[in-house]
């Protein structure tokens, strides 16, 4: 299993740095650097795609799209030193339209539980569950600030900029997923999940 | 709550597809759109941007006075304009505007002196409303109630109808943003709907203040605890953009009532719930990424007066917990507790801080 830890402002520092460089490769034709970006942030983009969509396949759908479009864009990015604010608003755009398109009440995925109870590890089986009650526990509002303070390391001011929220909005809303949280887990030790 | 967050990490992780190849292969049909071909304007140094700023309002005020005088709106002066729609802007100035059906201004009353100064040489009976709010707004500002630092409007709307409301409340709001948009001032705007019934208006007559700064005096007593009734005198002495941060701080859970929504704009002249966390941050000497977790929340105090202050609770990595009270005005930092793990903090209230951050 891989047990990854909330990054420090050094360790977001230089992921944001070498994520800037990808995008400053990929502006300069390099394709490779697709790929290299793939591997460095497909978990940041998924988990607010999946968080906003609460869909598998459309969040998957919105993950292919974002890099398609960061390849498409490269060239218009400014370095600013927050290219992972760029990325994710490039991410939001593309959810928008989605929601445009389609009805704008989100319908959840119940493919995650089949993927469950497809036989895989314990171990799989005991995150997906616990994902699959987070996606139905939490708000809208409460996943995206999740994952992007969790899964992304934004700050919470970063955050309310990217959502155009306030930020005392942001930290309550934070604190009230983490007490959900806390009785999902809980739960899930009594259930063993 | 790391392992929460490492929970929440792993599970995400964990479900992530790998759909690199099906990337790396739309690519190779995709074409790289150029750079914006469009030059970024220059930037001009503050000075001048004030200067153009400056300028523009007092354009709109010019515009807004001429407009008042010589362009004929209501054109049948035998049928006298009926008000059916009612309007309060309030700054410090307060201005009342009395509207017709169709948007013409019946008449614009001055709710306190500083309105009559912003008023003095404005006839706007006739006007259409949009050309009105040009010229007060712009007024304002030339008189100095709207600068970088004096930012807040509240817009009040007591409408004939709900839809009427909903109209006037999106239009006067777009339209002050409108008046705004190019300038370095970045109006801080609180609307609401108001509905003027007997109690309200004798009310806000008997604290001299409008009733749109009626209700929200009232919306914030029922939103905190430290306020009631006996705070109506001291929150009517307070401005607009006082109010507007007590508002801004208001508990999330809190429903916002009649009042219908922020629309834009940050409070000048006063720390932010992050310029709050940086006085503490430095007050403990620590870095971000020794706090855990932290909550900013206004604390206003009636005691001797109205004082605001951020109540900024903070967790650090290490476990230890504290509260303070910051001045919004001055970042002037306060030790009020720490956890019981903690040392008492020293006699002059600082020093409470033992983690691996501290001095």
């Amino acid at each position: 299993m891989i047990t990854v830890f909330t990054l420090t402002d050094e360790q977001l520092y230089t992921k944001n740095e070498r994520v800037e460089d990808l995008i400053l490769q990929i502006a300069n034709g390099n394709k490779n650097a697709v790929g290299d970006l793939y591997e460095l942030i497909k978990t940041d983009v998924y988990a607010f795609a999946l968080s906003k969509l609460k869909n598998k396949a459309d969040a998957e759908d919105v993950l292919h799209d974002t890099f398609v479009n960061v390849y498409k864009y490269a060239r218009r990015y400014t370095p600013k030193g927050k290219p992972m604010s760029w990325i994710i608003t490039i991410e939001l755009n593309l959810i928008k339209r989605r929601f445009q398109l389609q009805s704008r009440t989100a319908v959840f995925d119940e493919s995650l539980e089949n993927t469950v109870s497809s036989g895989d590890f314990e171990s799989q089986r005991i995150n997906s569950a616990f994902l699959n009650e987070l996606l139905k526990s939490l708000s809208e509002s409460e996943r995206e600030i999740i994952s992007l303070y969790v899964v992304s390391g934004f700050k919470h001011r970063e955050i309310a900029s990217i959502l155009d929220k306030p930020l005392s909005t942001i930290l309550s809303k934070y604190n009230r997923a983490i007490k959900k949280l806390k009785i999902i887990i809980k739960e899930g030790e009594d259930e063993k999940y | 709550m790391k392992n929460i967050k490492d929970k929440v990490k792993t599970a995400f992780e964990n479900e992530t597809p790998n759909i690199k190849s099906k990337v790396l292969t739309s690519i190779e049909n995709e074409v790289q759109l150029p750079c914006d071909a469009v030059e970024k304007p220059r930037s001009i140094s503050t000075l001048f941007k004030r200067i153009a700023v400056a300028v523009s309002f007092c354009l709109i005020f010019v515009v807004g006075i001429v407009s008042g005088y010589f362009i004929p709106k209501n054109s049948d002066d035998a049928v006298p304009l009926s008000a059916e729609n009612f309007v309060y802007l309030d700054v410090n100035p307060s201005v009342e505007l009395s509207l017709s059906s169709d948007n013409l201004v019946v008449s614009c009353t001055a709710g306190n002196s500083d309105a009559e100064k912003i008023l003095q040489g404005l006839n706007l009976s006739g006007v259409e409303l949009n050309t009105a709010l040009s010229a007060i707004v712009g007024s304002m500002y030339v008189n100095g109630y709207l600068s970088l630092e004096e930012n807040s409007m509240l817009i009040s709307v007591d409408g004939v109808s709900e839809e009427k409301t909903t109209e006037l409340l999106s239009l006067i709001t777009q339209k002050v943003n409108k008046v705004f948009e190019n300038s370095e001032v970045d109006c801080s705007i609180i609307a609401q709907s108001v509905k003027g019934n007997s109690e309200l208006v004798n009310k806000a007559k008997d604290n001299g203040v409008s009733i749109g700064k009626m209700q929200l005096i009232d919306k914030l007593i029922g939103s905190f605890d430290e306020f009631d009734e006996t705070s109506v005198s001291n929150l009517s002495k307070m401005t607009i953009k006082e109010l507007n941060l007590i508002y801004n701080n208001k508990p999330s859970d809190d429903e916002s009532g009649g009042i219908n929504d922020i629309v834009s704009g940050i409070l000048g002249g006063y720390l932010d719930e992050n310029g709050a966390l940086s006085a503490v941050k430095e007050f403990l000497e620590i870095t971000s990424s020794e706090i855990e977790n932290y909550s900013v929340r206004i604390k206003p105090s009636i005691i001797g007066g109205i004082s605001l202050k951020y109540q900024v609770i903070v967790t650090l990595t290490s476990g230890s917990e504290y509260m303070f009270e910051v001045d919004c005005k001055t970042g002037d930092v306060s030790l009020l507790e720490t956890s019981p793990t903690q040392g008492e903090p020293n006699q002059n209230g600082q020093g409470g801080h033992h983690g691996e951050g501290g001095r």
